[in-house]
């Protein structure tokens, strides 16, 4: 197999079919990212295409001597957070004071057995912390817990020092501990 | 080392991220420190909630969809091209393996013909036609044979009677 730095030098040199490798590679992760940072599934597909595409667009300018994937989840991590920000204009814009509007992802209310239903229950609830925590956070700890980056990894792909990221991540479980686990309102993570 | 740094310190700890000394210093202190212990159960407790949000995969018409985007910023490359690869089933190859195999022993076949007729003359001269002769057949017969099984040790179809035939 093809490594990232192989794909994007031929892709730089014009081969659509290396940059078709990339996106099948790196598909499923950006989808992910987006899928825990957006509030539904299209939006979360509509960021995932235009990451590919802001890529394809800057990737003549892409230093090879930088890693490929660090770089991508940026670029997607930017994404996102401006669809973020579009649609809480949006929302504030249409129905202030809804509930909550970003947990349309959540809304799966297909019905199963009883013990799916309950751990379906306990995801949604998952989800809702997650989702509910500050954008920051939740991109410091999506990027860390789910796309599997270190510290120093989710650091250069924000731009931040090491020490911010940590702090975020603290806060983060800290916030989801509280609303989670049993006496978290009490507890002093 | 303080509670409250220990706490700061946890989740990354949990992570594996820290060397050798810094984790020694932090399990000492959890060794002997009730609370930064119950936190750092609270924090695996909660890792695996996390972990039950598992990813979806990216939806099917993703890779199309992005690959007709980018074939419009790059003009003269077809998206058709990207999208469907020039099929390379095995079945295909031993065909193609076998029209190439004809058509080098179809060559081989020609130079020796040519080559008597071109060298023979010329030898003629210096030593006897039946020597020469002879001892041309005899190499070119050599060299068929092992073009011969070069070809069917990739074809698994031809053999030297057949090659001869053609």
């Amino acid at each position: 197999m093809a490594t990232d730095e192989i794909l994007v030098k031929r892709a730089q040199g014009g081969e659509l079919a290396a940059y078709g490798d990339l996106v099948e590679r790196y598909q499923d992760r950006v989808y992910g990212l987006a899928a825990r940072l957006l509030a539904t599934p299209e939006d979360a597909r509509d960021a995932a295409q235009e990451v590919f595409i802001k890529v394809f667009r800057a990737l003549p300018g892409f230093d090879l001597r930088a890693e490929f994937a660090t770089w991508l989840y940026r670029i997607a991590t930017n994404v996102c957070l401006d669809m973020l920000r579009r649609r809480l204009r949006e929302q504030l814009h249409n129905y202030r004071g809804s509930d909550s509007g970003r947990s349309n992802i959540l809304k799966d209310d297909r019905a199963g057995p009883e013990d799916a239903l309950l751990a379906k229950e306990r995801l949604k609830e998952l989800q809702r912390a997650v989702m509910d925590l500050p954008d920051d956070y939740r991109v410091a700890l999506v990027l860390h817990h789910y796309q599997q980056m270190s510290y120093r990894q989710v650091a250069d792909c924000l731009g931040l020092p090491e020490k911010t990221v940590a702090t975020r991540i603290h806060r983060a479980k800290l916030m989801l501990k509280q609303k989670l686990l049993p006496g978290g309102e009490d507890g002093a993570l | 080392m303080r509670c409250s740094r220990v706490q700061e310190m946890l989740s990354r700890y949990l992570a594996g991220e820290y060397n050798s000394f810094e984790r020694a210093a932090l399990a000492k202190h959890l060794s002997s420190c009730d609370t930064c212990s119950d936190i750092m159960a609270d924090l695996r407790r909660l890792n695996e909630m996390l972990d039950l949000w598992r990813s979806e995969p990216a939806p099917d018409d993703l890779l199309d969809a992005v690959m007709i985007e980018v074939s419009k910023l790059s003009p003269g490359v077809s998206v058709q091209h990207c999208l469907q690869p020039v099929p390379t089933s095995p079945a295909q190859t031993p065909g193609l393996l076998r029209h190439l195999a004809v058509a080098a022993a179809l060559a081989l076949a020609l130079s020796w013909g040519i080559g008597s007729w071109l060298v023979a003359p010329q030898a003629l001269a210096a030593t006897g036609a039946d020597r020469l002769v002879h001892s041309y057949a005899t190499a070119s017969d050599s060299v068929m044979q092992d073009t011969a099984n070069v070809i069917e040790s990739l074809t698994g179809k031809l053999n030297f009677e057949e090659l001869m035939n053609r």
